[in-house]
């Protein structure tokens, strides 16, 4: 029955053409060591930083914003049936592991692949694997927890990962500073606590995470925006720049979950502003610590871009109505100010960066000159090109129903993914020139511009997502 | 006559499935009309194309002589789709603001107020939207599609979802706006009550035109008006 119920799950939740991708991912990684043996990964310098960045990232995203992978029609069918638990638990979560978890072999297999000998290979790969089963995990035990126990969690693992890069051995990612004995311990440790609970709660899906989205709890807003006064254009604004709303099928690295909310822009401000205070003390300002955080100069502003463009291209129109919307005005006018206010709120979190940064630049730290030009000019232009890029191809989903997937994923939601790791090129690039990040700034504006100044583009965009659904 | 809604000659297709073949219907302004057909038949296509949500590939359609797509149109058309959701982020009173702001409504204070009254959503005006059942999302999405004061109004299955009261509530309200109406339904008690005349539409082209009272006169012995319907979309297909 188990085999039957796998290919089942898998077969409902990702299309043919994306499964076979996953195949050949897995076999490519592995099929490239025969190329590239003797390139050992690098313990004390880049391979190290990518791989601890990287899954610190994976960790506190699939935390924030894990989410299942179950549709409505599980919830109406699959989990009504009279299936074994133990088949169940285990189908959900294979499901979840090729929606998310794996990512992380994507990433990191490519350079464990080339490590110097047969044993750090096998203790690489499998510390990686262990690590995307903690990585699933996370992702479906954050439904359970409450927001801040989510977020104190997440905080305290993203944490402890990042003190193996001052040389603290016992943590779950330390193999991958070159602590291969103890890091492996402890990541095998970590795994025997996560994954049992996660494998419990995909068993019960129906009395845990589906029963706590059904609830109806905090079902009013305690203020609400008002609109009285406003034109079409201000109420647009209005709306946009007084929340932050995550809408959509957040996938960030490779977490997916399906969820509206709605945050206000001033609480996202504050956020902001004190942690680019911390970033611009601990790279710029404080003389004790300077030199171990000065690669965030570099980092922080990839990963800020890489949250930013998912949040612009996935959620941007995933809350969208168009039968409310696109007829209550132009399509092409309404979407182009609509692209424009979270432009704007976007700004919110990644702006008190830049201008941190440009205070870095300043000081005479030259990385945050480029990093500066990144965060306010770089990342919103190319958020705009990837939110019209995700809808002319017709990959955004509509949310309708949240925690729960609209429906199944293809290839072509997978692979527009490709051009955000294009934009995060262009990012390394300027930030190793800072010619190079002017003239990818100048450029990348120039072209959003050039988008939002065609009306037909936009409303093309209107029509495409109607024929795909989107009503 | 003056026509309100005009179709001539529209085809849309799906890639290679045809959805409209060769339409051309026009409808009067101020007439009821029900849209009726099987499943997969072409409703929801028609419907959208005319609120101006898709473009036909061929052929023309005017909305009180403009084009659908057109702010003249926009004005002049309320729709509400089937299974309609508003915004899940806002709550009832923020999105019927938020729509009527968008419409350029004068007074959006008291459309709002008006409709929160009307299908007795005063009590979750401050509720999110996502938190609530599903009739009352409903009850919203009629607000919603009328909020504006429309002259033209497009139905699809208005009255799902609803519990009797706030049916016949919607059926009072929906018979005392003076507006030209097209209600898509599969339920032909809605059709008779709303509309008096029938729009039937299979396999994506036209096949009955005319008024319920025809449609009755068509009854042999004891069948019903279901069966007359039935009978004309199989015969059709």
């Amino acid at each position: 029955m188990l085999p039957k119920l796998v290919k089942f799950v898998l077969r409902t939740r990702f299309s043919r053409p994306l499964l076979g991708l996953v195949a050949f991912f897995l076999i490519y990684d592995t099929v490239i060591r025969a190329f590239t043996s003797g390139n050992a990964p690098e313990f004390s310098g880049g391979f190290s930083y990518y791989a601890v960045g990287s899954s610190i990232f994976f960790v506190v995203m699939s935390l924030l914003f894990g989410g299942l992978f179950v549709m409505k029609s599980d919830r109406d069918y699959l989990l009504t049936l009279p299936l074994r638990r133990r088949d169940l638990s285990i189908s959900l979560f294979i499901a979840q592991f090729v929606g998310s978890g794996i990512t992380i072999l994507f990433l990191y297999g490519f350079y464990v692949a080339g490590a110097g000998d047969l044993e750090t290979t096998i203790i690489l790969v499998a510390n990686l694997v262990l690590l995307a089963c903690v990585v699933t995990s996370l992702g479906v035990i954050s439904n359970i927890l409450q927001t801040w126990k989510r977020v104190a969690l997440a905080a305290a693992l993203g944490l402890w990962c990042f003190s193996s890069i001052l040389n603290f051995p016992f943590t779950p990612v330390s193999s991958f500073t070159g602590e291969l004995v103890y890091g492996s311990i402890v990541l095998f440790g970590v795994a025997s606590v996560v994954v049992p609970v996660a494998l419990r709660e995909l068993a019960y899906l129906e009395l845990g995470s589906i029963r706590s989205l059904l609830r109806a709890t905090s079902s009013e807003y305690k203020k609400n925006m008002s609109f009285v006064g406003k034109g079409p254009i201000r109420a647009i604004y209005s709306y946009h720049l007084s929340f932050l709303e995550m809408m959509g099928r957040v996938n960030i690295g490779g977490s997916t979950s399906y969820r509206a909310a709605r945050v206000r822009t001033s609480t996202v401000l504050v956020v902001s502003v004190t942690a680019a205070a911390v970033y611009l003390f601990l790279t710029g300002l404080s003389p004790f610590t300077r030199l171990p955080f000065r690669p965030a100069v570099v980092v922080v502003p990839v990963f800020m871009g890489i949250i930013t463009l998912v949040l612009m291209s996935q959620g941007t129109l995933s809350n969208e109505r168009g039968w409310l919307a696109f007829t209550a005005m132009d399509p092409a006018t309404y979407l182009r100010h609509l692209l424009f206010s979270r432009v704007i709120s976007a700004l919110a979190i990644i702006g008190p960066f830049g201008v941190a940064d440009i205070i870095l630049a300043l000081l005479g730290i030259r990385a945050g000159a480029g990093s500066a030009i990144v965060l306010l000019v770089t990342v919103p232009s190319a958020s705009i090109l990837a939110a019209y890029l995700v809808a002319r191809l017709g990959a955004v989903q509509q949310v309708r129903e949240e925690g729960m997937m609209p429906g199944q994923f293809d290839l072509r939601q997978f692979l527009v993914i490709l051009p955000t790791y294009v934009v995060v090129g262009l990012i390394f690039v300027s930030e190793i020139s800072l010619t190079a990040s002017i003239v990818i700034a100048a450029m990348l504006t120039v072209v959003s511009t050039l988008l939002m100044s065609i009306a037909g583009v936009w409303r093309g965009i209107a029509y495409r997502l109607t024929e795909r659904g989107f009503v | 006559m003056t026509f309100c809604i005009e179709a001539q000659y529209v085809t849309k297709s799906y890639g290679k499935t045809v959805a409209l073949d060769d339409v051309s219907f026009s409808i009067p302004c101020g007439e009821r009309y029900a849209l009726l057909g099987p499943n997969g038949a072409g409703k929801s296509t028609t419907l959208r194309l005319l609120v101006g949500l898709l473009k036909p590939d061929t052929g023309t359609i005017k909305i009180d002589g403009h084009e659908p797509f057109s702010p003249e149109a926009k004005s002049t058309l309320g729709y509400l789709p089937e299974d309609a959701t508003p915004y899940r982020t806002l709550s009832v009173r923020e999105n019927l603001e938020y729509i009527a702001a968008l419409r350029g409504v004068k007074n959006v204070a008291d459309a709002t107020n008006r409709f929160l009254d009307e299908l007795s959503l005063r009590e979750y005006e401050r509720a999110k939207v996502g938190k609530l059942s599903r009739g009352n999302m409903q009850k919203l999405s009629i607000a919603l599609a009328l909020v504006h004061d429309p002259k033209i109004v497009l139905l699809d299955e208005p009255l799902n979802y609803l519990d009797i009261p706030t049916q016949e509530r919607v059926f009072k309200m929906l018979k005392s706006l003076d507006s030209t109406q097209i209600v898509s339904t599969h339920i032909m008690s809605i059709a008779t009550r709303l509309t008096n005349k029938v729009l039937m539409i299979a396999r994506g082209k036209i096949v009955w035109n005319g008024t319920i009272d025809a449609l009755k006169a068509m009854e042999v012995g004891d069948e019903s008006i279901e069966s007359v319907v039935a009978r004309l979309m199989t015969s059709a297909s």
